[in-house]
């Protein structure tokens, strides 16, 4: 008998067919009429959970945006305050050089040092800003607030006591090599042999002074040159360096405000 | 009354103190050597005397010059700088006092460890010595 037999239909079959197919059904939409049973009573919550989870990734969104955005600004006023300071060290450069040649113009630089601190080197002075030979330098100085031998080179006492300092080495850095001189040269800037040998520019010749912003101590403005002198303390000489010290504070104070 | 004095600056350049040699010398910094004096005066007697400079800064700090009270001196410095901002006179001085007052900076300056707090102290005492030495030959006594 073949299973498609009409003889096979009878009433009876018919309607354990019909049951049959009302059971199967059944059984296939079960899932669904079961989530559809609950989704009375879990919509709320669904939506809930749907929409605190878009407003998260809207806020995520926005916030990158906003921090991409900021990041950007800070960015550009950090590169902005890097220009003006640029041009104010190479006038301040031009006008307290004033007296030496053109082309031995490159013997004197004028660097900007600004506090910072990380994890590998703490807190310390890094160039911000210079005019002058070395300008791709990393030379950095540590700095201690609570001790002055911690505050390494001339920039770094100056950071530590507050003050605007002179310092001429005894000699010249010896080009021979010679120990006796290196270790006389090395002592009377405070510095150490090692510090004095990782010099890029071994100076004769330094002057500083803290530079303010906002109120707060900021970083270092510092002079060096590679002959005695040019870096005094004529008053001429203090008050170019007041100024300009003054100045770049004032720059930077309204330009990171 | 309050008595406002622009101090002229290649004055105080003359009188501005220093440390050190030819080699080495320690100075105020820019942000440490005075611009202004502010007064306040009552009958000729001063009670309170305020340094102005090119950069504001909060107080650090008020402490006793020393332990005399002919008349007991209040010094507030610089938080950063430690310069002197300001001094308070009780009871309130005359012109002679501002001299003692100065020469009592000068001498408590010798024991200050800090070189900007020691060479504000002693630029502070110059300064009163000179608007005493100015008052006196304005009144045209020596």
């Amino acid at each position: 008998m073949s299973l498609w037999s009409p003889s096979s239909w009878t009433k009876k079959g018919v309607a354990d067919g019909v049951e049959f197919f009302f059971a199967a059904t059944s059984a296939a939409l079960a899932p669904w009429v079961t989530l559809a049973k609950q989704a009375d009573k879990t919509t709320p919550a669904v939506l809930l959970g749907v929409s605190a989870f878009l407003t998260l990734v809207a806020k995520y969104a926005s916030r990158t945006l906003e921090q991409r955005e900021k990041a950007s600004g800070e960015a550009h006023v950090r590169s902005l305050a890097a220009r003006a300071v640029q041009a104010i060290l190479a006038k301040m450069q031009e006008y307290y050089f004033a007296d030496e040649a053109g082309d031995e113009r490159y013997k004197h630089r004028v660097t900007l040092f600004k506090c910072v601190e990380d994890a590998a080197r703490g807190k310390h002075l890094a160039i911000f800003s210079r005019v002058g030979v070395r300008l791709d330098s990393q030379c950095f100085w540590r700095l201690d607030d609570n001790h002055p031998d911690g505050c390494r080179g001339v920039a770094g006492k100056i950071w530590y006591h507050n003050i605007t300092d002179i310092k001429i080495a005894a000699c010249d850095w010896p080009k021979d090599g010679e120990p006796a001189l290196k270790a006389r040269y090395a002592q009377s800037l405070d510095i150490t042999v090692a510090e004095a040998e990782a010099l890029n520019v071994k100076s004769r010749a330094f002057a500083g002074a803290p530079v303010m912003v906002s109120g707060r101590k900021w970083g270092v403005l510092l002079l060096d040159s590679l002959k005695d002198g040019f870096i005094t303390d004529s008053p001429h000489k203090k008050g170019l360096l007041n100024r300009y010290t003054e100045l770049v504070g004032r720059v930077l104070t309204e330009v990171l405000s | 009354m309050s008595t406002d004095l622009f101090l002229n600056q290649d004055k105080v350049n003359e009188l501005e103190p220093f440390e050190g040699d030819e080699r080495t010398r320690a100075m105020l910094s820019p942000y440490a050597v005075p611009r202004t004096v502010s007064l306040d005066l009552d009958d000729d007697l001063v009670e309170h005397v305020e340094f102005g400079y090119s950069e504001e800064e909060t107080e650090g700090g008020a402490a006793a010059l020393d332990a005399r009270s002919d008349p007991k001196v209040i010094v507030a410095t610089g938080n950063e700088t430690q310069k002197v901002l300001s001094l308070d006179f009780t009871p309130a001085v005359g012109v002679d006092g501002l001299r003692r007052v100065a020469k009592r900076l000068e001498e408590q300056a010798l024991g200050i460890q800090s070189k900007a707090k020691k060479l504000s102290y002693v630029m502070t005492a110059r300064v009163l010595t000179e608007f005493v030495i100015a008052i006196a030959l304005s009144r045209g006594d020596r």
